[in-house]
Order: C-alpha cells, then structure tokens, then sequence
C-alpha cells in the first residue's frame, strides 16, 4: 500500500505487509502478550505503560514500514520510548551511554538513507538496490558502513556494544526481556532487510558477527550477575545470527535462530526476574541453592538454558542445526569451527547461571526461608518451555511458513520431509527419534540417580561436612558457581580479550570532545575585547578572500 | 492599509503610554494585550487571501518609504504577532505576583520590539531596515538590561557595544549602496546591483554579512549571545529567541536573495552556518547555566537556518521555516518555563531541575526539548528532515554529516537535562503554575505537537511561502510596477 502524502508530492511513504513483516509483527505480539502476564505483578507508574505502548506501536511501524523513511521514524521512535522506559531505573551514566548510542546509530541511519535518496530520489525499499547501484564507489562504502553502524549499534555487536550491557543490567526487570527477545531483533529486521538488497556487506557481517559470538561469550562466562550474563549471551546469540546473514542461504537459519532466541530470551528473563522477586539478589555469589525451595523454575530455567545452549531435544538445536548446515553448505569451516567454539564455550557461562542459581549451597540463611515464585511468573514460563519442547520434537512445524517468507525474499527455501523430520544434503533431523531416544537415556540416568540417592544420606546441616579435611565456618564460601570461569585468563587469547575494553576507546572520544568543547567555552567567555578581536580577524580574512 | 497598521499601532502606543498611563494602573497592560489580539486576528484575517501579493505601499517612491505584504512576511507576521499575544496574556497573569517596576515602560519596549520586528519583515527599502534594525537594537538594549542588575547592566552594555559595531558596518554598507546606485529601494539596487564592479559588490556583501552577522548570531561574530541571554531575565530571552533573531534572519536573506540571487557567497554562508551550529553545540556540552545552554541551542539552531536559507532552494527553505515555526514555539515554552522555575528557585543552575518538582512544566519542556532535537513526532523533526533531505540531493553530504554530527552533540546535553528531570524529587511541594500560565504552554506544546503529526496540514503553505520568498524577480516587478 503506497501513501502519498499531501504537501509532500515528492514523497512517497509506503506501508507493506510481507511474511517477514508479520513474522516479526508476531514475535514482538507475543512478546508483548507474554510480559505482561508479568507486568500485574510490580506496582508500575502509569507513564510506564503509556511508553511501553508507544514503543510497541513504534515497532508494529518498523516491521510494516515499506520504505526506510516509515522506518528509520519507527526506529528514532523506538529508541526514544525506550530511553524513557529505561530513565525508570538506570543509573545516569548508563542512561547517557545508551542515549547516545541510540541517537548516534539513528543519525547514522538518517545519513545512510538520505545517501541512498539522493540518486534515485525515492525512499522505498523496491528501489534500493536501483539505488545502490547508482552511487559510486564512496558512497556505496559510505552507505554500507553507517547503515551497519546503526544495525550493529542496535544488535550490540562487539566493538558497539557499550551501552548494551548496563542496560540490561540495570533495566526494569521485566522490561529486560524486550530488550533482548524483541528491540534486538529489530536489528535482525534490518539487517534482513538490508541483505536482500544489498548483497556487497556479507563479508563484514560473517567476521563481526563471529567476533561478536566469540568475544562476548568468555565474557558471559565472566560475569557474576545474572542479568550482564544473559546481557552477553544475547550479544553472543545475536552473533550467531549476524554471521549467518553474511552467508549465501543463510536466511534460514537466522530467521529460526531468531524465533528460538526470542522465546528462549523471554523465558529466561522471566524467570530470573521471578527469581530476583523472591530473594532481591541478581549477583550468583550471592544465590545458590534454590532447587529445594523453587523446584519448577529450576525446571523451567533447564529447558531455556538446553535450548539456549543448542543441545539436541529443544527446539534451541533445530535453529543451530541449520546455522551449521548453512556454514558448512557454503564451504565456510573457520567460520563453522569459530561457531562451534563460541556455542561449546557457552556451555560454560549456561552451567554457570543454573548452577549459580539453583544447585550447589545457599550462600545465606536468607535463601532458606524463601518460597516458590508466584505463579504469574511461572504461567508465561510454561507456556514458553511448552513451545520449545514442541519444536523440538515437530523442528518443521514453522518451516512451512518460513518457506514462504523465504520464498518472497527470493532466498533458498529449508527442504523438510514431514513435521518431525529437517532434510540438508548432508544428513536427516528427526525431532521425534531425538527427543525419544533422549527421553530414554533420562530415564535409565533418573532410575540411576533415584538407586543411589536412597543410599545416600542426607546432611541436615550445611556445615555438616567435617569428615572432610577442614571444618567450614559461616564465613566459609561454599557456593562455588560463581567462581566458573575465574581460571579462565590463564588461556592466552582469553585474557586479552576479557583484559581490552571498547570502554577505553570510547572514553577516549569523549574526553577529546569534552577538552576541545572546554577550550572553546573559554573562548566564548564573553571577553569583548577577544570576541571584537576575533570580528576584525574575520572581516580581514573575508576582505581577503573575497578582493583577490 | 493593514501593513501599516502592524507597524503604526504598537508605535503609537509607545506614544500615547504616558497618557493612559494617567488613566488608571491597569490600563497600559491591558490596552496592550488588547491591542496585540487585535493585531493578531488582522493577520489572521489577512491569511485568508490566497494571492501571493496581499498588499504594497509606497510612499513617495522611489526614495520613500514601502512596505510589501506578501505570503512570506504574513508568516512571520502571524507568527510574531501570535507569539506576542501570548506572551503578554502570560504577563498579564505574571504581574499579579511579579510585576516588573515601571511597568509603562516595559510595555512600550515590548510593544517597539514588535513593531521594529514586523517592519523589519515588511519594509521593502534598505534605510527602513535600518531604522527598524535600529529600534529593535535600542528596545532589545533596554530590555535586557531591565532588571539593573550588575549582570542585567552588563549584558545591556555588551549588547548595545555589540548592536553599535554592527550597525556601523550596516551604515557603510548603505552609503556605499547608495553611493554607486543612487536609490534606497531593494527593488532598484537589485536591479542595478549586477551592474557594479565587482570590488563594491564584494565589499557590500561583507559589509553587509559583518552587520547583519552580529545580529544574526553567526559563528564568530556570535560570542556576545551567551552573555546576553544569561544577564537578562528569562522573560526577555522568549522575545529574543522567539522573535527578534527571526526577523533578522528574515530581513538578511530576503537581501540576499535580492542581490546575490546565487554563487561563491551562498556556498560560504552555507559552510559557515552548518560550522556555526557544530562550533555552538560542542561549547553546550560544557555549560552548566540553563540559560547559556539554551542560548548556545539557539545558536545551533540559527546556524541551521543560516545553512538552509543559502541553499536559495524552495525545499529546504520550506523546511527552514517549519525549523523557524518549531524553534521559536519551542524556545517560548523553554524560556517562560524557566521564568516560572526562577520565582520558586531563584537559580538557573542545571542543578534546578533535580529539584524541580512540577510534573506540568517537565512535561511541556520535554515536548519542546524533544521538538528542538528533531525527533520525529514533533514539529522539529518536519524541518530538520525536508532541510537534511534537499541538500542531501544537492550532493552536499559533508554538510548533512556536519549537521547530524551537532545534533548528536545536541542530543547529549538535551538528554543530560533531561536525565535530571527524571530524578523524581518530593522534598519540595509541586510547583504551583498560574492556570493561564498552562493554558498558553498547552497551546504551544499542543502546536508542536499537531505541527509534528500533521506537517501536510501547513506545508503547502509553507511551500509557497518558500516560492515567493525566492522569487525575487517578481518582487521586483511588483514593487516597481507599484
């Protein structure tokens, strides 16, 4: 549907209504639909709601936007909605860093699109390409690179990712699972859009994207608080996606990636927030324990972390089995084996937050009086976990819509003989088979497990251990989940990257701005004698150039 | 008759102030207000016309004087008019609790202030420019130095130096026009003005740029604007922002479209005004007065106009005035807030706002913070967009990098203030705020917002207004048919 608006005869906006968009339209309904079930639960400001409403709708503009004006006003309007609903509980410095980036990644986009305008004289998304191909070479380098900039910005590749991390930690606890199941894939919207277009960027992508996967993981596997740890996660999760994108027939496997790690994301936070609701703590030295008193969540967080993790019987190994199929399909190893590094490693940060939560020994007396988490919690959790057990047992019940989205993009459609079985030229996925044979290796290890534990005796009283060498104290820490992780700097290559940060490039930048902004007010102190110096000097250079 | 009437009846009130002033306390606020809704609604009444050319009077031509009514000088007429009404209405409420001391005389200044503003606009010969150019400087020196403070007399010393040097530079370049054409009339010196060699055209123009250049706040002639804008009271600084800077923007670029319809100069001016805007959004960041802030924000916006204006392109000088429109509603909002802010706190530190405590006044400054910053939604965002896109067109993409770069600036420190704004702070009783007093920021803040959702509701308008601006070739023939 194309727009003329009056006044405007030069510009034509255009709403567009393709599979892809209704696909993220859906992901982000769902999403909407699934925290508030939450929402009742904290006593929220009614300006939160308003904002919250504000950015929902700025989102519906960015997926049914067809032309990049609609969209880079949807996306300015996203990230000022979201700026007032993250004032609500950011510290300043991070509510500043996150503005900034917002603003700077929307003015980048701004420039690209005015790029791409000035030669063809049209803002719709058919005309790209026409487009593209009418600039020469800079502005093609130019286009790309601030279009990038304002994607990456938003997806938090590394290198741009300094606002990311302290604004999920610091933001309202159900407002995090947008952030990362929904604004993020925002990115992944405009990315795909991008790529169908412009086909010249796919370098860049696959080599930032596994950058991202791999440097953000050792960095989830640092982190002592729960929400930086997913913070990571999702960057490195968004990673997998990225790179993805920048291979041919790659499409498949993002659009997958994305629906699991929307669920997966919302899943997790969720839970987390239930958790930090009961007990106040986010920091996982200072949880532990918690399977006694909140048996269901502990479930609930098992089936997000085996999907998270890509581990066969969710639907979390459906998305990964088609990223590695599609890297190995187009002949990528280094990149499939950096993939497959990252997605090991993270095995690492995901045991970590279960067992940080969860297992081991309550860190504090506090821990051991606290009740399960209140079933507004646990009701969207169900609904989550039940979706990825059943893709995960059906891995092509969405392909037949994904087909079709694929199909309208022009790319490879996912070839798929019945509901339970994924095809590739390289082997067969038969989620039933997984998912039984799985269900059959729990139950022989759950009757192992259930033969020993009545022989086992149990310790009433933590400290009850002194048939070992020492005798612990209160004082003694014996959660040791959170200590996961901290050998890892002895790894050469780890601890250069967990030692650099962007932090000092980008204080860097600011502090330049910052001197260069103080020599100048000392120049427009009002001094008049200064201020009619530097008029002559003007007038002199103007007479100057101009009576030559 | 009606254009001589914009001009004629807040003079005469200056006039006549000392006899009503006899007549009874209230009577000069109220015959002012009266009188400035009745110049209002006549230019309103006058938008109704729909041909380009409303009305031209000339007295004793050529050397007299003339005025031109078009589509062009009507916006800003409706604008200064409407700004002024509702500013009066806003003192009208405030000199109940605060009343400035002699009274009278604030009334003639503001209302001398309007008039010089709207001859400014209107006048078609290039001494009246200077005898408006030179009222307005007189009531802006008074005014700003009102409240004779030290910081209020220092600001009006520096201003009246400032306003002098400038008009010496406007002066000379007037005789030497007058010298080699021999006619006070624009429409005559345009006409003749290609004819002069080409040393006088030069140095008229940088005559003519260092006058105005003062007035128009440009980059290195603007270093006296913080300073003002500081040592007057926020009162002052609305009619400052909101209205004198725009007519001198107006009366510079209707010159120059005049004279130099194209070339080298405009390529300068375009340049100069996006590095005006980058200069005054890096010295912002560092400020910790809302009001140099504020001032420095002007300044950043009056480099952007300066940049579109040179463009001499219909598009972008539509988008100007959409900026022109949004800026001046929006800095009213900023600066009469700040004066309802200053009777309670009695500072215009940035740390203020932590402790304000007044959820209508966040609200609408936020509306008018986000409107400046050029989000979309907000009437900003029309202007900065049409301007960003014309030159993008143009090929001209260091200047679109400039200007996006500042707004980034900008952003930081809008963003910072409103980080403050956020802290939610109780210690202090909310903020009692006059009903009037809200009814006029509803209005405007409401303004910025219909302007921003529906632009197509004015653009037409704006666009033709933007046409005839340009068209300096039927200027000419209707003023010499006249």
């Amino acid at each position: 549907m194309n727009l003329t608006i009056f006044g405007f005869t030069d510009i034509v906006l255009s709403l567009q209504e393709t599979y892809l968009a209704n696909f993220f339209a859906m992901l982000i309904t769902f999403s909407f639909m699934i925290v508030t079930f939450v929402m009742r639960n904290y006593n929220l400001p009614k300006s939160f709601y308003a904002f919250l409403v504000l950015l929902t709708s700025s989102l519906y503009l960015i997926v049914y936007a067809g032309d990049y004006l609609l969209f880079f006003i949807g996306w300015e309007i996203m990230s000022i909605s979201s700026y007032f609903l993250l004032s609500y509980t950011l510290s300043k410095e991070a509510l500043i860093k996150y503005i900034v980036f917002a603003i700077a990644s929307a003015l980048s986009m701004f420039m690209a699109i005015l790029i791409l305008y000035s030669q063809n004289h049209s803002f719709l998304y058919a005309d790209i390409s026409a487009s593209f191909e009418m600039l020469n070479y800079t502005y093609r380098f130019l286009f790309i690179g601030l279009m990038l900039f304002a994607i990456f910005v938003k997806l938090g590749v590394i290198g741009f990712h300094y606002w990311l991390v302290d604004a999920y930690e610091q933001s309202h606890h159900i407002f995090t699972p947008f952030l990362s199941a929904i604004l993020s894939k925002m990115g992944v919207y405009a990315l795909i859009v991008l790529v169908t277009n412009i086909t010249q960027a796919s370098f860049i992508l696959a080599i930032m994207g596994v950058l991202t996967s791999v440097i953000a993981t050792f960095k989830a596997i640092q982190e002592d608080c729960v929400k930086r740890l997913l913070a990571y996660s999702s960057m490195a999760q968004l990673g997998y996606i990225v790179t993805v994108l920048g291979v041919s027939d790659g499409m498949s496997g993002a659009l997958y990636h994305s629906l699991i790690h929307t669920v997966v994301k919302l899943l997790l936070f969720i839970n987390i927030a239930g958790i930090i609701y009961i007990t106040n703590r986010s920091k996982l030295s200072q949880l532990g324990g918690l399977i006694y008193k909140t048996p269901q969540s502990f479930v609930l967080l098992l089936i997000g972390i085996i999907a998270l993790a890509g581990m066969p019987p969710l639907g979390g190994f459906s998305s990964k089995f088609m990223i590695y199929t599609s890297l190995l399909d187009a002949n990528h190893l280094l990149l499939l084996s950096a993939v497959m590094f990252s997605s090991a490693s993270a095995f690492l940060y995901i045991y970590k937050l279960i067992y940080g939560i969860y297992l081991g020994h309550p860190t504090n007396k506090k821990l051991e009086t606290i009740k399960e988490v209140p079933l507004v919690f646990l009701l969207p959790q169900y609904i989550l976990a039940f979706i990825l057990i059943v893709l995960g047992m059906l891995p092509a019940l969405v392909v037949p819509y994904f087909n079709k989205i694929l199909s309208q993009l022009h790319q490879g459609v996912i070839p798929y003989i019945n509901m339970q079985t994924l095809i590739t030229p390289f082997s067969q996925f038969n989620g039933l088979v997984v998912i039984g044979a799985f269900c059959i290796i729990l139950v022989i290890i759950l009757a192992i497990f259930i033969n020993i534990r009545s022989k086992a005796k149990d310790v009433k009283d933590r400290f009850d251990i002194a048939y070992c060498a020492e005798v612990p104290t209160q004082a003694t820490h014996l959660h040791y989940g959170d200590n996961i992780g901290k050998e890892l700097k002895r790894v050469g290559f780890v601890k250069v990257i967990l030692d650099n940060s962007v932090k000092y490039f980008y204080d860097f930048i600011s502090r330049q701005i910052f001197f260069f902004s103080d020599f100048l007010r000392k120049i427009y102190s009002g001094n008049l004698s200064l201020n009619f110096n530097i008029a002559i000097i003007f007038l002199i250079i103007l007479l100057w150039g101009g009576l030559r | 008759m009606s254009s001589t009437l914009f001009i004629a009846l807040p003079l005469l009130f200056g006039f006549t102030t000392t006899l009503l002033a006899k007549i009874g306390k209230n009577t000069v606020a109220y015959i002012s207000t009266a009188m400035q809704v009745f110049l209002f609604v006549l230019a309103i009444s006058l938008l109704v016309d729909t041909k380009p050319y409303i009305e031209i009077i000339s007295i004793a031509p050529p050397l007299g004087i003339s005025f031109v009514l078009n589509k062009m000088s009507l916006l800003f007429v409706v604008l200064f008019t409407f700004l002024m009404m509702l500013f009066s209405f806003y003192y009208l409420s405030y000199r109940k609790i605060n009343a400035y001391k002699n009274e009278t005389k604030f009334f003639i200044l503001i209302n001398m202030l309007l008039a010089s503003a709207i001859g400014l606009v209107l006048s078609s010969d290039i001494f009246n420019v200077y005898v408006f150019f030179e009222i307005a400087g007189i009531s802006a020196y008074i005014l700003s130095a009102y409240k004779k403070t030290s910081s209020a007399l220092e600001a009006g010393l520096k201003y009246l130096l400032t306003g002098a040097i400038a008009s010496i530079f406007l002066v000379f370049a007037i005789v030497l026009i007058y010298l080699n054409i021999g006619s006070l009339n624009l429409a005559v010196i345009s006409m003749n003005f290609e004819t002069l060699p080409y040393n006088i055209k030069v140095l008229i123009s940088i005559l003519l740029l260092v006058g105005f250049g003062f007035k128009i706040e440009v980059f290195p002639l603007n270093f006296w604007v913080s300073d003002i804008y500081e040592g007057s009271t926020a009162l002052v600084d609305t009619l400052f922002s909101a209205i004198v800077v725009k007519a001198y923007l107006f009366v510079f670029f209707h010159i120059l479209y005049l004279f130099l319809p194209s070339g080298e100069f405009s390529v300068f001016l375009i340049y100069l005004g996006a590095f005006s805007m980058l200069i005054a959004e890096i010295v912002a960041l560092k400020q910790t007065n809302l009001k140099r802030i504020f001032a420095y924000s002007s300044l950043g916006q009056v480099g952007l106009l300066i940049t579109a204006f040179a463009m001499q392109n219909s598009d972008v000088v539509e988008g100007a005035l959409f900026i022109v429109i949004a800026h001046s509603i929006a800095k009213s909002i900023i600066f009469l807030a700040f004066n309802n802010i200053y009777q309670e706190y009695k500072s215009f530190d940035i740390t203020v706002l932590k402790k304000l405590n007044a959820p209508f006044l966040k609200v609408v400054m936020l509306i008018a913070m986000l409107s400046l910053l050029g989000i979309p939604l907000f009437a900003g965002f029309i202007g900065k967009f049409l301007i960003l896109k014309a030159i993008a067109v143009d090929g001209m993409f260091s200047i679109v990098a400039i200007i996006l770069i500042a707004s980034l600036l900008e952003a930081i420190y809008y963003f910072k203030l409103m980080g403050f704004m956020f802290i939610k702070n109780e210690t202090r009783d909310v903020l009692k705020v006059d009903i009037v007093h809200k009814v006029i920021f509803a209005i405007l803040a409401l303004l910025l917002l219909f302007i921003g959702i529906f632009p197509f509701s004015i653009s037409n308008f704006l666009l033709d207004c933007a046409n005839i601006f340009l068209d300096s070739s039927s200027f000419i023939n209707m003023l010499v048919k006249n």
